[in-house]
């Protein structure tokens, strides 16, 4: 089965550098993480758990890394890592250092690559910051400075930092400061077609702009749109730019299709999580403390064991989110409501923050497509959105103790 | 005309008729046969299958073949409804799941809807040893789809449940396109992934 796999990965991945066998090994400090980049031939079966000061990967299969065996980083988040090859399995072993907080992973592709995140602990001192140190306003001409790993096909490598130390990242302020919000599809990728010819991508795009100028208004918050025109943007560079603000929250606007043109009303998803055999083998061994993990309960903030989405940290969040949205455009609407859903949506994957995507209605329905061309109509789904956020923010402030 | 030459007539027409059928089953079976079996990978190798034989259907013998429920699209776009059908019970899960595929894409019979667009055409399916299903089809999977959140829960899945409800050695199914994994289908479900089914979006008297 993984020899297939591989197979297929090696296909789609086309020429890969590293050999079979090799996975590259990358650092770059962050202002509030240590950031390792694992970089594979293909994707590997791996499992992640801390064990106090240690974080261990587990990779199925020999493995080197790439350039070094071990390396002692002086650094006061992660001071060292160090690579155990067995025959059939590879521990990286990471030791944290004493302003270690916890560790977070996502996933890139194309090629695969495996990220960790190994965040400073709250309160801990930190580097001085890089440059003002404050959140770039809206509005202000400074372009967003990428992280490299955040960036997806179709940038070329001149267009990259050409150092990976000190990237500029503004400091993170409590409570819900930033909101993305995405407009689903566009440019050549037109995403659903009604009837009569309307484009999902053209009312998603309506739709985020009034959702945007509301939330601005009302909340005074940073609302940041993933597209501004007519144009095509990678799924994962949706996430990656919600990532890289740092924002507190992930919209993702889109109207719905089906073959049945009776399908009417609104849905809203957050994310489901399918655990693979693997995954599922590793919590089962976790619940039963057969790796020796000491159990810390209720930690639920990390996770003993971190899976390959950085989303399934952030569920619980979404879900109540989902909930809000879903009520108030019933509400709002008067129509008829198909309730929040989970499902396995791309866009939802990479996100580090409670992240939704809200179908607004069905374009392929005649009279939802009508009403979805009328901008009265448009404002009133916006304005849903946006009191649910609000309701959102000031909940989670509030457990936050900031209100 | 006399009963003897109504008789002879029925005969004979009978006879054409059984001809016909025979010849035309033949040509499918040669058709079958003339296409390239893919080259094994060491896991088709190592799987208990034998590898894929078909064996030629027996002309309108009932015994040669089984009933498999298709998942479609029920009317009002909120579940998916069963439809029974039959295929020819051939030596191996592989063909029968090839033979299934086909006739999802073919689209339902009732009044239900299709949830494979029509243009696709089934290129392979690779049934591995640990029970993941590859279904390989061409562009037109993609090409095709109306796209929606909706719209691809309702193929992706009237695909796994259909696989998975029918066969119990497919344990979940990995969707290809032009033999390459793909990211999503319309940059809904993530297509990197393989699916375990999901019944809950059949709805009750689909199950049975």
């Amino acid at each position: 089965m993984s020899a297939l796999a591989i197979l297929l990965v090696a296909l789609v991945s086309g020429a890969a550098e590293l050999g079979e066998g090799e996975v590259g090994l990358r650092i770059q400090n962050l202002p509030l993480a240590t950031r390792v980049i694992l970089e594979f031939p293909a994707r590997p079966a791996y499992q992640i758990v801390r064990q106090g000061d240690r974080v261990t990967l587990t990779l199925q299969g020999s493995f080197r890394s790439i350039p070094y065996k071990s390396k002692k980083l002086d650094d006061p988040v992660l001071d060292r890592y160090k690579l155990d090859r067995g025959s059939r399995q590879t521990d990286l072993l990471f030791f944290t250092g004493p302003e270690f907080g916890s560790v977070s992973s996502f996933e890139m592709t194309s090629p695969f690559r495996l990220v960790l995140d190994f965040q400073r602990r709250t309160g801990a001192p930190g580097p001085p910051p890089p440059g003002a140190g404050s959140r770039v306003p809206p509005g202000a001409e400074q372009p967003p400075a990428r992280l490299p790993e955040q960036q997806v096909p179709g940038r070329t490598p001149e267009q990259e930092h050409p150092s990976e130390r000190s990237i500029p990242v503004p400091t993170k302020q409590p409570g819900i400061q930033v909101i993305v919000v995405d407009a689903g599809h566009g440019g050549s990728e037109t995403g659903a077609k009604g009837p009569t010819g309307l484009l999902e991508k053209d009312v998603t795009l309506d739709v985020a702009r009034r959702i945007q100028a509301g939330l601005s208004r009302k909340l005074g918050v940073n609302v940041i749109l993933t597209r501004e025109g007519d144009k095509q943007v990678p799924l994962d560079e949706r996430t990656a730019i919600a990532n890289h603000e740092r924002a507190d929250l992930f919209l993702s606007i889109h109207v719905n299709a089906s073959r049945a043109k009776e399908a009417r009303g609104a849905e809203t998803y957050f994310l489901s999580y399918q655990a693979t055999d693997d995954e599922s083998r590793a919590l089962a061994a976790l619940e039963n403390n057969t790796l020796g993990v000491g159990a810390h309960p209720g930690n639920s903030n990390l996770g003993m064991v971190l899976w390959d989405l950085a989303q399934s940290q952030y569920l619980s969040e979404s879900s109540q989110l989902a909930e809000t949205i879903q009520q108030n455009l019933n509400d709002a609407l008067r129509i008829e409501s198909r309730g929040v859903k989970q499902a396995p949506f791309r866009v939802l994957m990479g996100a580090t923050m409670p992240a939704v995507l809200v179908e607004i209605g069905f374009i392929t329905n005649g009279e939802e497509e009508a009403r979805l061309k009328e901008g009265v109509y448009r404002d009133r789904i916006a304005l849903a959105i946006v009191e649910s956020v609000a309701a959102f923010k000031e909940r989670t402030e509030k457990q936050l103790g900031l209100r | 005309m006399k009963v003897r030459d109504k008789a002879f007539l029925l005969g004979a027409t009978v006879l054409s008729v059984s001809l016909i059928a025979a010849a035309m089953l033949w040509k499918v079976d040669s058709r079958r046969a003339a296409t390239p079996a893919p080259a094994p990978t060491p896991e088709q190798a190592a799987s208990p299958e034998t590898p894929a034989l078909s064996r030629a259907p027996v002309e309108g013998s009932e015994q040669n073949q089984r009933e498999v429920t298709l998942f479609f699209q029920s009317r009002d776009g909120v579940d998916l409804q069963g439809e029974k059908r039959k295929i020819f019970l051939t030596d191996t899960v592989t063909d029968q799941a090839r033979q299934t595929v086909k006739e999802l894409i073919d689209g339902p019979r009732e009044s239900i809807l299709p949830t494979i667009p029509p243009v696709a055409e089934l290129r392979e399916v690779y049934l591995a040893a640990d029970g993941t299903a590859y279904v390989d089809f061409s562009r037109g999977f993609v090409d095709g789809h109306p796209g929606g959140s909706s719209g691809e829960i309702d193929t992706v899945f009237s695909l796994v449940d259909t696989l998975t409800f029918n066969f119990p050695q497919i344990k979940r199914v990995k969707i290809l396109v032009e033999g390459e994994e793909r990211s999503t289908l319309r940059e809904h479900l993530d297509l990197t992934r393989s699916y375990l089914p999901d019944m809950s979006i059949v709805s009750k008297e689909g199950e049975h």
